[in-house]
This record gives C-alpha cells, structure tokens and sequence, in this order.
C-alpha cells in the first residue's frame, strides 16, 4: 500500500485544511462572495474566518477588498488564478488518491 | 383595442410590475443581509439571463400566437401548450440547477399532468380552463417551490459562533 501511495506528492496544507478548501471550493464556484457568505458556509466564528482568509491571501490564492455598501462594512472574497489552480489541482490529487485507494488490496 | 382599455391594460401592467420589482429589490436585500452575497461569474450570468428570458417566452409566445383562436377555443388549448412549454421548462431548470431540488421536477410533472389530463377530457376539459387558473396554479407551485428552496437554502447553511450581521 506504501508504494502505492508513494507517488502521491504531499497535499497542500494551506488548501487541504477544511475550512480553508469549503471556502475556496466555494470560490471556484463563483466569481466572489463576502464574508457574510463565506461564515455561513463554514460555521466559522469571524475571528476564525479572517485568520483562514488572512493565511490564504498571503498565499496568493485569494484577494480580500474591503469596501462600503451603503454604510456598511463589506469584505469582498475574489479566487486569484493561482487559488483556481490551486483548488482544481488539490480536488484532482485527491480523486487520484481515492482512484488508487480504490484498486488497493489488503496484504 | 379601445384607447380606454389600453391604457387600463397599462396601469394595470405598471401598477402589478412596480410591486414585484421592489418586492424582489426587498427580498433580496433581507436574504443579502442574513446569508451573505455571491457575485455571479459571466458565464453563470447569461444562463440565468437566458433561463428567465425562456420562461418568459415560454408563457407569453403560446398565448400571443393562438390570440385569435381564444374566443373558439375558450382558451383551453392555449393554457395546454403554457402547461407543456412550463413543464419543460421547469425540467430545464431542474436540470441547470444541478439535478438536486425535486420539487422543480414535481411541479412540471403536475402541469404535464394536468395539460394531459385537459386534453385527454378528463373532468378538467368541462371545466373552463382558462388564463387565470393557469396564472393561479402556477403563481402556488413557484411560491411553494421558493419556500422548499428558502428551507433548503437555511438548512444547508451554518449559524457561526458569533452573531452574523457585523459586516454586511
């Protein structure tokens, strides 16, 4: 079973944690959402949520823009092209990984 | 048709879309500010476009073709080919939004139902089918189609540890 895993490279931290891969699957799926949104579909406290957003804006794959809608605070949550490739490639390793977990027998 | 009447049509016209857009305006606003917003890419855009423009054409098409033939038909016909062209584009709809909420599915198996069952002369072809019962069956069966979605849309989303709404 080693061997056949072997050839799997190591998922991508920043993107395989859970939360941060909902929100950027959820990013792939559209052209931005707020924060708002992206609590919702996390569960995420907003402390939590500008943490996991901070760590993946530094990593390039999604850019964060702050801006008013009427009088209010909005925070505005854009997937880069990096982040696109980035997500696309983690979900590809993964169905890769479950397709030779799959053809696996024991002993 | 008579100045006076046209211009009744209008007002009534006027008087019915104001409502809805500031209805929608309204709505979408609440949903915005307790579920968050999701900006559309192009692509989804023009489907979404499209989608509303068929179901449109899909309803006034029928009726405005078969305009002379209403008074020899009594409109029952007409109402049949709205009931199949609503039905199908119910299933096109279901089908775009990715084949998971039935009840879209449901509702075009009931205006096929009934549209076959008028034609077929059942009990519903002695009934006057007209216009206004297609109008009312339909306007339910969206109002409770949008309420299976909001149930569907608060479930599926999570309450987070801190009270929602500081941002907007």
């Amino acid at each position: 079973m080693a061997r056949s895993l072997e050839r799997f490279d190591p998922l991508d931290r920043l993107v395989h944690e859970p939360a941060r891969l909902v929100i950027l699957t959820a990013l792939a799926s559209c052209a931005s959402a707020d924060f708002v949104f992206l609590q919702r579909i996390t569960g995420l406290t907003t402390g939590n949520l500008s943490g996991h957003l901070t760590k993946l804006s530094e990593g390039r794959l999604v850019t964060i823009e702050k801006r008013f809608v009427g009088k209010k605070p909005n925070t505005r949550v854009v997937l880069s092209a990096e982040g696109r490739r980035a997500v696309n490639d983690h979900w590809r390793r993964l169905e890769e990984l479950r397709a030779g977990a799959r053809g696996l027998k024991p002993g | 048709m008579p100045p006076g009447q046209l211009l009744l049509v209008a007002v009534f016209v006027i008087g019915t879309f104001i409502p809805a857009v500031l209805a929608y305006r309204f709505i979408a606003g609440w949903y915005g500010k307790r579920f968050g917003n999701v900006e559309p890419t192009s692509h989804q855009r023009r489907v979404s476009s499209l989608v509303g423009v068929g179901a449109a054409l899909l309803t006034v098409l029928p009726l405005s073709l078969g305009q002379s033939s209403w008074e020899v038909y009594n409109q029952t016909w007409l109402v049949n080919v709205v009931m199949f062209t609503m039905a199908l584009w119910l299933v096109s709809f279901w089908w775009y939004l990715g084949r998971s909420l039935s009840h879209y599915l449901a509702l075009a198996a009931i205006a096929l139902a009934l549209g076959l069952a008028s034609i077929g002369g059942l009990p519903l072809d002695t009934w006057p089918w007209h216009l206004r019962e297609a109008t009312l069956f339909l306007a339910v069966a969206f109002i409770t189609c949008g309420l299976l979605d909001h149930r569907r849309l608060t479930r599926s989303l999570l309450s987070p540890g801190d009270p929602v709404g500081q941002e907007s």
